[in-house]
């Protein structure tokens, strides 16, 4: 076990496999505006680091960059004290298993593995019946929309466990809110997995009308598919990949975009839409879950997952004057202000623990 | 970012002026077991790949065979900098199939993106001996 506190009580501890540190995926984000708003609603959180994936150089950058942290098994839990586990990892792992089943649990399921095999066309056995289990083992589960809590009720996952809470994500937002842009550069954010579509995009260069922009896409999980349709339709020289941006990239990325899109089947909350909307970036995106409760009615939607919709939905927006472009930026970044900062997740937390501890 | 001097060095005129995904003359070489793979900044497209530390790959840790050492976009690293022309690069080497065809850097679990491919490398039985190819060198 590796730590940066000599404290051994706390009012809860998070357990984790990803930090803000060379994320596997949008837990990461999650995890940093958790620690952004825990501070500033004063929840004073141990955050448990476990079947992580770090070498050792990354875990002392985390225990420089983040406090107080544990490196450790789940065996190591048992120097900690806290009334409230939170759990945010599906690795499977019977030792942390038998720690939480002698301690109150709360989990948030980040998405539904369940869709995400369904969406994905990959199988995800093990860790999908770890979620199953953990769902089953919790006080409370944790889900990021209400569209998330019906797929729960549709899976079947109120017989595991009735007890369910919708807390969507916050994001903290630095970047200034510009919500005047141009036209040209199209952008995608995100795996590059089947449900999200990063090939729709792509494809709208093929399209006379959009014969003059290019697309910019961050993400991870290149893949042959991805190849052979640059390949297949010419599109290598106006389709720059980035790879996986974080930091000051990931910034430069929403700089240099005039607009993002988001047409995923499947989407537990939209994360990337909602860092969008705080920088007065317009979206373009399925009527798909949680996207439509994190935007509301300020996005341009697709009307239905097809690419015609895409493509009908990327003309609403370039068909969009100037001043229709900034009163849904505006709007959207009120509708963020109000209900999806670091610090406002962070709150619905505090008053969960305090429910639980209660 | 580091200085690109030394890395614009190692790669080919044509690899520097953005038109190639061929580095050459050879960057790569043999040394104490190790396949050696100096920093390396190679043009592809609109943008730049760049590996910023030498790379030593034991050889002994690999499977006899033959393999094709391919520079690529590397999507497993975390990537800051706010240079949106700059990428991070790796090696990758890809085995070659029963039937005849590569590894590709593209599939899973990899799943990152080649750039150029750099070399051959021949490990025999053993791995007592290893031998480097040049990238047009015909299988």
């Amino acid at each position: 076990m590796i730590t940066n506190t000599e404290r051994r009580a706390f009012p809860v501890i998070e357990i984790t496999n990803e930090m803000p540190l060379n994320r596997m995926g949008g837990v990461g984000t999650v995890i940093e505006n958790l620690i952004s708003g825990f501070a500033a609603e004063g929840v004073d959180a141990l955050w448990f680091v476990i079947d992580h994936a770090y070498p050792p150089a990354e875990v002392d950058e985390i225990l420089r960059r983040f406090h107080p942290v544990v490196v450790g098994s789940a065996e190591e839990l048992r120097h900690f004290t806290a009334p409230l586990l939170h759990v945010h990892t599906y690795k499977p792992n019977p030792a942390l298993d038998a720690v939480l089943a002698r301690h109150r649990v709360v989990c948030t399921i980040h998405s539904l593995l369940a869709l995400e095999e369904r969406t994905n066309g990959v199988g995800l056995g093990g860790a999908r019946a770890w979620q199953e289990h953990l769902i089953s083992l919790s006080a409370r589960v944790v889900v990021l929309s209400e569209a998330e809590h019906r797929h729960y009720r549709a899976l079947g996952y109120r017989q595991r466990n009735p007890a369910v809470k919708v807390i969507p994500n916050g994001v903290a937002c630095a970047a200034p809110f510009r919500p005047v842009r141009g036209k040209a550069v199209l952008g995608y954010c995100g795996r590059l997995v089947p449900r999200k579509h990063p090939e729709y995009v792509q494809l709208l260069l093929g399209e006379a009308h959009f014969a003059t922009r290019r697309v910019l896409v961050a993400g991870r999980g290149f893949s042959p598919y991805a190849r052979n349709l640059l390949h297949a339709h010419g599109l290598a020289e106006r389709v720059s990949f980035l790879g996986w941006c974080a930091g000051a990239r990931l910034e430069a990325f929403f700089e240099a975009i005039d607009v993002l899109a988001v047409p995923s089947s499947y989407e537990p909350f939209g994360l990337v839409a909602l860092e969008a909307a705080a920088r007065g970036i317009p979206v373009v995106c399925t009527r798909t879950d949680g996207l439509h409760e994190v935007l509301g009615p300020h996005a341009f939607y697709c009307a239905d997952g097809t690419y015609d919709a895409f493509r009908a939905a990327m003309h609403d927006w370039d068909d969009a004057s100037p001043d229709e472009l900034r009163a849904r930026c505006v709007a959207a970044r009120q509708r963020y202000e109000a209900h999806f900062t670091d610090r406002v997740m962070a709150r619905r937390y505090r008053h969960l623990f305090a429910e639980l501890a209660g | 970012m580091p200085s690109t001097d030394r890395t614009d060095a190692l790669a080919s005129p044509a690899a520097a002026h953005g038109s190639a995904r061929i580095c050459s003359p050879l960057p790569l070489h043999l040394e104490n077991g190790c396949l050696v793979v100096p920093p390396f900044r190679l043009a592809h497209l609109h943008q730049h790949y760049t590996q910023e530390t030498e790379l030593r790959i034991q050889l002994s840790r690999i499977v006899p065979d033959l393999y094709r050492v391919v520079a690529v976009h590397n999507f497993w690293a975390e990537d800051t900098n706010p240079d949106l022309s700059q990428c991070i690069a790796a090696i990758f080497l890809g085995r070659r199939r029963l039937d005849g065809t590569w590894e590709t850097a593209e599939n899973w679990p990899l799943e990152c993106r080649e750039v150029a491919r750099l070399a051959y490398l021949e490990i025999d039985d053993g791995a007592t001996t290893a031998r480097l190819f040049p990238h047009d060198h015909e299988y």
